[in-house]
């Protein structure tokens, strides 16, 4: 049973923050293709010491006009793993479509990071449920990647067949437990419609989580955790990770 | 607008204060409501960044940061809780 009352994980001494947390210049090392419109960029970064699972960097772009841009990602590679983040291209970002079709390996790019201490998992924890809508799949595969013990139970939402991330991991099963829901398709080997009260219900009985994530829309997001608090999930339990 | 929420600005908000404020909390002035930095409603595409109280939208914080300067604005908060990173 987890303590609510645990301390937090080790605060980071204030150099280590300012170092942490300054502009630094990453290069790109390799790139996965993971459906149409989205990309994973896996990067070289400097005096980087691995992450805790759920954070995310901060990416900044500058024009020729020095006019700059500044988008969270988080990162969807394990604690200990390459730092690498998961890119949905947006419709007129400004950000996306630059990283989703542009940014090539050698390419040099500003981050800063790891940040990330409240929609964080770590062992102490206990037992995660992780509710992930469209690109809010992201950070939730960091949380199965870091995973020893149980495989995490994963409910992810997404429009069609073809968006949906990680897809071949999620199907081999050996991470993670995944039930995965379209909802502007059918297909024969996911459910159709959203993510309900009632499916939310059949996991929390069957498996009952210490701890439970949900990122994804804010619509999504806010959603969920009701129908979760409704289901009687002690609200200090649900984590929630808005990407708008 | 939509939001998003605090979470996305903790970079930030931590490089402004010089502390990691993964974890912490506000109390709104305008309301009283104490609640997680991360669970603030964020709005993004503003002039600056605003972030406002989940509970009675008020505004906690205005955020904006321009190459090497932060300008704060933090009259909508009444208390702010942070690790200030010196334990070891």
């Amino acid at each position: 049973m987890t303590n609510l009352d645990t301390p937090p994980p080790r605060p980071v001494a204030t150099r280590t923050v300012r170092r942490a947390l300054s502009w630094r210049h990453a290069t790109l090392a390799d790139t996965i293709a993971e459906t149409d419109t989205a990309r994973t960029l896996i990067f070289d970064i400097p005096d980087w010491d691995g992450h805790i699972a759920g954070q995310h960097l901060d990416v900044r772009l500058t024009a020729p006009d020095d006019y700059q841009a500044t988008r969270s990602y988080s990162l969807s590679s394990g604690p200990s793993e390459q730092p690498q983040i998961t890119v949905e291209r947006v419709t007129d970002g400004e950000v996306s479509p630059y990283l989703v079709d542009m940014i090539e390996p050698g390419d040099a790019i500003e981050i800063r990071g790891p940040i990330g201490g409240y929609f964080v998992w770590e062992p102490i924890r206990g037992n995660p449920l992780l509710i992930g809508g469209g690109s809010g799949i992201a950070p939730l595969r960091s949380i199965w990647r870091a995973e020893t013990g149980t495989r995490a139970i994963v409910l992810y939402s997404a429009q069609t067949a073809e968006r949906i991330l990680f897809g071949d991991e999620l199907a081999a099963g050996t991470e993670v437990d995944a039930r995965i829901h379209l909802t502007r398709a059918t297909h024969p080997d996911y459910e159709s419609g959203r993510i309900g009260a009632d499916d939310l219900q059949r996991v929390i009985e069957s498996a009952p989580p210490d701890v439970t994530y949900v990122c994804g829309p804010t619509a999504f997001v806010e959603g969920i955790a009701s129908y979760l608090v409704n289901l009687n999930i002690d609200p200090r339990t649900i984590l929630t990770e808005r990407f708008g | 607008m939509s939001y998003v929420d605090g979470n996305a600005i903790i970079g930030a908000l931590s490089l402004a204060l010089g502390a990691d404020t993964g974890r912490a909390t506000v109390v709104c002035a305008a309301c009283g409501h104490d609640h997680p930095v991360a669970e603030a409603h964020v709005y993004l595409r503003c002039p600056g960044i605003v972030i406002r109280c989940p509970d009675c939208t008020n505004a906690e914080i205005i955020l904006i940061e321009i190459e090497h300067r932060f300008l704060l604005t933090i009259t909508g908060v009444a208390r702010i809780e942070f690790e200030s990173g010196t334990q070891t």
